[in-house]
């Protein structure tokens, strides 16, 4: 017996996660995986209030997630090889040159 | 259809702590590929074929490889020098896991408690309809103008990427 709850219990441990996941790694790559583990969890909920309450906007919500993670995962990769042109040097601690 | 979701769900968690416990970037990668195709099945599982599909072929066919190419243009110098943890935040420094524990857990507190106010049914008692066309026909009507917004922001990010890779 699978109800709503079990879907929302599922996508807030993978939520969870990923925010340990962005909090505690240095290296920028996994970071960005880490959002993209997050908006997946925020996906699955959606999907399952969509379906369960009977009503479609929750599945175009979860479409526009997906194009704006797809932009999100292009923009950030060229930011880090930008990055990497510019100082050699690829570490989250050490990127605070715009830090005030 | 428990068996099913259990199975999906023991994948599914034990593909993200993969991902981010993972040294090197290309595991991590697979393991993130992992996640959402099993994310995908379970879309299959609760009937909206669409978003099952589309989160094949986007996520497993752009965004995994747009991840693999960066990893293989920079190769083993993408990797921090020394792969210690962060200062200040991390799973050894127990601080992390003091905020996130009782947070996670009063969160699956208030879900299982008002979930079953929202709605009471089960999954098998949900009739699934395939609903590709009445999908389609409230994207291309109700929400005809943030479809076309999309478009726009892929057209900024298009530019955007290209001024930012660009030799200077």
């Amino acid at each position: 017996m699978i109800t709503l709850d079990y879907f929302l219990i599922l996508s807030a441990i993978l939520f969870g996660v990923g925010i340990i996941g962005v909090v505690s790694r240095r290296n920028p790559l996994i970071v960005f995986m880490s959002i993209e583990l997050m908006l997946n969890a925020v996906n699955l909920s959606f999907v399952a209030f969509s379906k369960f309450l009977n009503n479609l906007d929750g599945q175009i919500i979860v479409f526009l997630v997906i194009s704006v993670a797809a932009v999100e995962v292009a923009i950030g990769l060229a930011i880090i090889i930008a990055i990497f042109r510019h100082s050699e040097k690829i570490d989250i601690d050490e990127m605070n040159l715009m830090k005030w | 259809m428990e068996i099913v979701f259990f199975v999906l769900a023991f994948i599914l968690i034990s593909s993200a702590i993969s991902v981010i416990s993972q040294k090197n970037p290309i595991f991590s990668a697979i393991s993130l590929l992992i996640n959402l195709l099993a994310m995908a099945v379970l879309y299959f599982l609760l009937g909206s074929e669409l978003i099952g599909a589309t989160q094949i072929i986007i996520y497993a066919g752009a965004i995994i490889v747009l991840f693999l190419f960066v990893i293989m243009i920079f190769g083993n110098q993408l990797l921090p020098k020394r792969d210690s943890p962060r200062s200040g935040l991390s799973l050894n420094n127990l601080k992390l896991l003091e905020i996130f524990i009782p947070l996670i857990f009063i969160v699956l507190v208030i879900i299982t408690l008002t979930a079953s106010v929202v709605s009471n049914v089960s999954l098998n008692e949900l009739n699934l309809p395939v609903d590709t066309k009445p999908l389609a026909k409230v994207l291309f009507t109700k929400y005809l103008l943030p479809f076309e917004l999309v478009s726009i922001l892929f057209l900024t990010g298009l530019v955007g990427v290209v001024v930012l890779a660009k030799k200077q």
